[in-house]
């Protein structure tokens, strides 16, 4: 258990291989996610979601 | 010199869909969907990405979960954290220029670096979600200048005076009072949108925990602390890389802060190196060591010379 508390507390290589590790899954993940929806074919991907009264202008 | 150049070559990349710019229109095609790991309006007339955090507000707005656009700065961030900040985007490029502007500098207080994530938590997602409308796009100076400037000169030169003026909003007004008021500040303080107010760079400063490049000192190499007559063990407190870093951190301290953008200035004196690695121990890349070698070889001449002459001024970090 004390091993498992130090990897943790203490900064590691093997810890940061652990942390690199899940946020680059998690973040791939994340963005797969994103390209496979629907919503991001509808509006992001063909500038449907520009809004000229955000910028200020008319 | 290096980074400047890297800087105005993002700046063109980002808004280099020209075409649109002589039928003042914007591109709406499908790299519309690419989110930018930058801060560049995706109304700015050359501009073919959009901007994550006007993505990041929409994707609130309608309610869905920001998949695609945490996934796109995460797969950013956990290889190089916040360097998009320092080498890419186009309004830091802007505050680094404005800042050579001789005007008396002021440093602020250090506290100020966490309302960046009140804006990101506050403005971008809370208010976004009560109003169902980007605020943080409406007030956002980097938009006014990159696309609500050019937008209402065209409506200007495309109509009557009168006719143009109509299209001076309220909310273009409190934009414009925002863009001139920050702009004084940059004059005065480094970056001070990225250090306070960027929640983009709120959220990119997160992977700087966890990304593959890692900046590391090595303070037995620094070429003040020998020129001083250092053991080589400690810092010389000289302030020279702190002095020289656009985000006024005190460097050797605050190494791996949420707030490097990674710009590489403080590996100039020799002590600091870039690093892609993960975990602590090693060296460094050859090809850092190598860049901090030669920068030594400069800096120990110029130090020497003038420890030799008289003890060297701590620069005033302010």
């Amino acid at each position: 258990m004390s091993g498992l508390a130090s990897f943790f507390k203490e900064r590691s290589a093997g810890r940061s291989v652990l942390f690199f590790t899940l946020a680059l899954v998690i973040f791939e993940a994340f963005l797969i996610i994103g390209i496979v929806n629907d919503h991001f074919w509808e509006t992001l991907s063909n500038g449907a979601m520009i809004c000229m009264s955000c910028i200020g202008v008319g | 010199m290096k980074r400047r150049i890297v800087q105005f070559i993002s700046f063109l990349g980002t808004n280099s869909f020209l075409a649109s710019i002589p039928r003042a229109s914007f591109y709406q095609g499908n790299l519309k969907g690419v989110c930018v790991p930058v801060l560049n309006c995706y109304s700015c007339p050359g501009a073919w990405g959009s901007c994550p955090i006007g993505a990041l507000q929409h994707f609130i707005i309608v309610r869905q979960f920001p998949f695609y656009v945490l996934g796109i700065l995460g797969f950013v961030g956990v290889f190089v954290g916040r360097w998009p900040c320092g080498w890419l985007c186009p309004f830091g490029f802007f505050q680094d220029l404005v800042y050579k502007l001789k005007l008396p500098k002021f440093s602020a207080p250090d506290w100020l670096r966490h309302m960046k994530y009140v804006v990101l938590v506050v403005v971008c997602g809370l208010i976004a979600w009560w109003t169902w409308e980007p605020w943080f796009c409406k007030i956002c100076p980097a938009g006014t200048l990159g696309a609500g400037l050019p937008w209402f000169a065209w409506q200007l030169r495309g109509s009557e005076y009168a006719e143009g003026m109509q299209f001076f909003t309220k909310v273009f007004g409190l934009k414009v009072v925002t863009l001139a008021a920050l702009v004084f500040l940059m004059g005065m303080m480094r970056r001070p949108f990225c250090r306070f107010v960027c929640p983009l760079g709120a959220l990119f400063g997160l992977s700087n925990k966890f990304s593959l490049l890692q900046m590391d000192t090595h303070l037995d190499d620094c070429a003040i602390a020998f020129a001083k007559g250092s053991d080589f063990k400690n810092c010389a407190s000289c302030n020279y890389c702190s002095a020289d870093c656009p985000m006024d951190l005190k460097v050797p301290e605050q190494i791996g802060s949420v707030d490097c953008i990674r710009c590489m200035n403080c590996t100039s004196y020799g002590s600091v190196y870039w690093k892609v690695t993960l975990g602590q121990g090693g060296r460094g890349t050859a090809r850092g060591r190598a860049e901090a070698a030669a920068a030594r070889g400069a800096i120990y001449e110029a130090a020497i010379e003038e420890v030799k002459t008289a003890e060297p001024e701590a620069p005033d970090s302010s």
